[in-house]
């Protein structure tokens, strides 16, 4: 428990330094005090955003063309992405097997992202599936020999065990940008997420583990150079509904036709921190391309814990290529 | 450059930090850790220590010596079988991987010891007696047809491995088809399980009122009297029903919720068993594996019957005790069908 928590303290110290660091100018498009948007021809390393354009923006800048609303890298704008790459999943669970499985599987992403001038509205869709096995054992190779029948025939059956892993979340987040005063650096958005997460592992085929939180969501943003430029977040939950296997590792299902409805309602609890804990960490370098088109690139990390009926513990790792269109 | 830099410390932090950081030291693979694994998860999730009246305890005294480090894969699995073999139950099982060279798939009770499946063949059966032959739903699980040269339906039904909505439309076809029939032979033998569900919906179509026909618990905490509360099974008359006279035939390969079928079908007034006594294993089941990827199961319940007698290990006698032997089936004679024939005819 102690390394866990020095490994928290040490992600949350490495965020906490990226937010410190001393922030470039927004280069582009910044708003102005009509609303409309001027355009920067050179960025200048000079300490000033667009929140800080409540008077008079500097002369210098007003020799710039006057750009339209919609502009992208505007304060206000939409961004569409599709994000793509590879999910790394570890996990000990405790309620189904005594062994660590592991799980490279290919991941699929699509969000959706409101920046407005003081908050950021953010709703994603994703999904990975895959296969994995346990890490110490490999795949796994069993005989299953069907009682012999009268003709003395025994029937073979094989059974080839490969865990099938499937993962998705819906994540629907409202952040509030931080008065600039706060931090020297960068924009600083801190707000709430609703998290859904499904996590069927296929140990054993069975288990669900389902996650309806309400996250505490924290993230940075930062230029770096004129086209590139940081995204770094963090999120740990706050409370929710927490869907595990129920002890005995049987839902009951008299009198009806699916166990899936009863898995949920005997499997789930209202959970905090006292019973499940959870970090999600992730980092973006997005560069722009041409016109409204950026990619980026994404690590995520994440790790949680679920104490009933007997604990699961879980990380992942992330990599991503991301496209981005913003409107 | 500080923030790449940042970046690339975060990143790789989260790539190599060790599943001991993240996640916890992995269990190790030994005999002795092997042995400790099976002996605690039955001891925490079995759910019959107590109608099979065992000292588990005990049992780990008397094996746990028995385990050294040195101890092989062959000493390994002779002590867990030997440590499992008075619980006496068809849904324990213990498979080892098919790379040991250990025997595949070692069952605690009865259907571990009584060898192969003498007392009926399905094929035999049907060139002998059956004409009309219906053949339904995967692998063949349900094949029904009409008794030669009398008025009687007969269904066999090998398995509950379907969801309940694949089963309505092949019996309001069976149904619908012998609903003026004399009688009807529903034939569990070789019964290999499934969901207790479909058991209950299945026998709903044979009954004429509702009826408590099982009560079960599963555990629910360490303690082996720790269970969860009792849940009542009923069976009541759905969709289309045929509740003229009805044979039900089971033997020693009726298993699992083939039982649970053949309770909820006895308590139909209108319905007699004829055949052997069936395997007794009515829980249901879980899989687990070892440090050593070992698979086994077990059942986490206690199922009972209405009047609150537990079966496991015992098996439901049929009401007529017909047993047949494999010559007489190999020639193309079924006694039990013919038994029941003659009852309904």
């Amino acid at each position: 428990m102690k390394k866990i928590c020095l490994s928290i303290i040490i992600c949350f110290c490495s965020f906490y330094a990226i937010a410190q660091q001393p922030r470039y100018s927004e280069p582009l498009q910044q708003a102005g005090p009509q609303g409309n948007f001027l355009t920067v021809v050179s960025p200048q390393p000079q300490n000033y955003s667009p929140s800080v354009f409540n008077g008079t923006p500097p002369r210098a800048l007003l020799a710039a063309p006057i750009e339209s609303v919609a502009k992208p890298d505007s304060t206000r704008h939409n961004t569409l992405g599709l994000s793509v790459g590879v999910l790394h999943y570890r996990t000990v669970d405790h309620q189904m097997s005594p062994l660590t499985y592991y799980f490279t599987v290919p991941k699929i992403e699509l969000f959706w992202r409101k920046q407005k001038q003081k908050n950021l509205i953010d709703f994603s869709i994703f999904a990975g599936v895959g296969k994995g096995n346990p890490k110490n054992t490999g795949h796994r190779i069993y005989g299953l020999n069907s009682p012999e029948d009268i003709h003395g025939t025994v029937k073979e059956d094989v059974l080839d065990y490969i865990p099938a892993f499937m993962t998705g979340s819906l994540k629907f987040s409202w952040l509030r940008k931080m008065p600039i005063s706060m931090l020297q650096s960068g924009d600083l958005y801190i707000g709430a997420q609703i998290n859904e997460t499904l996590i069927l592992p296929g140990i054993l085929f069975s288990g669900i583990n389902n996650m309806l939180r309400l996250d505490a969501k924290i993230e940075q943003q930062k230029w770096i150079t004129p086209k590139v430029k940081l995204k770094v977040a963090g999120s740990i939950p706050l409370v929710g509904f927490i869907t595990r296997p129920n002890y005995s590792g049987v839902a009951t299902t008299p009198e009806k036709e699916s166990l899936f409805g009863n898995y949920f309602k005997e499997g789930t609890s209202l959970t905090s921190w006292n019973t499940h804990q959870a970090i999600d960490l992730s980092a973006v370098v997005e560069f722009k391309l041409f016109n409204r088109w950026y990619v980026s690139g994404e690590y995520d990390f994440g790790w949680y814990r679920i104490s009933n009926p007997k604990p699961v513990v879980a990380y992942t790792n992330q990599i991503s290529i991301i496209s981005t269109f913003k409107f | 450059m500080k923030l790449f830099k940042l970046f690339l410390m975060l990143s790789l932090f989260g790539i190599f930090s060790c599943d001991t950081v993240l996640l916890e030291p992995d269990v190790e693979n030994t005999p002795q850790t092997n042995f400790e694994a099976l002996w605690k998860d039955f001891d925490a999730h079995y759910g019959l220590f107590l109608v099979k009246k065992l000292d588990w305890n005990l049992s780990y005294q008397t094996y746990k010596p028995r385990i050294s480090a040195t101890s092989t894969n062959e000493e390994l699995y002779q002590v867990f079988t030997e440590m499992l073999k008075p619980l006496n139950d068809n849904h324990i099982r213990l498979i080892p991987q098919k790379s040991t060279g250990l025997p595949t798939n070692y069952i605690s009770g009865i259907l571990g010891t009584i060898g192969p499946i003498n007392d009926f063949d399905l094929n035999i059966l049907s060139g002998a007696y059956l004409e009309n032959v219906v053949k339904a739903l995967k692998d063949d699980e349900i094949v029904y047809g009409k008794i030669k040269g009398y008025n009687i339906g007969y269904i066999h039904i090998a398995s509950f491995g379907h969801v309940i909505s694949d089963y309505k439309g092949v019996l309001d076809a069976f149904i619908g088809t012998y609903k003026d029939a004399d009688g009807i032979i529903v034939d569990v033998r070789a019964h290999g399980g499934g969901s207790d569900n479909v058991s209950q919906y299945i026998a709903g179509r044979f009954a004429s009122k509702e009826n408590l026909f099982m009560t079960m618990q599963r555990r629910d905490g360490p303690k082996h009297d720790d269970f969860g509360p009792i849940i009542k099974w009923y069976t009541k008359p759905i969709d289309k029903t045929y509740t003229g006279k009805i044979c039900l035939l089971t033997n020693r390969f009726t298993v699992s919720a083939g039982e649970t079928f053949t309770l909820a079908m006895k308590v139909n007034s209108n319905v007699i068993s004829i055949g052997d006594t069936t395997s007794g294993a009515f829980s249901d089941v879980v899989p687990r594996e070892l440090p050593n990827g070992w698979l086994y199961t077990m059942g986490i319940g206690d199922y009972r019957d209405r009047n609150g007698i537990s079966w496991e290990g015992k098996g439901l006698s049929p009401d007529s005790l017909v047993l047949n032997s494999k010559l007489e089936v190999l020639g193309g004679v079924d006694k039990v069908l013919k038994t029941a024939i003659g009852y309904l005819k």
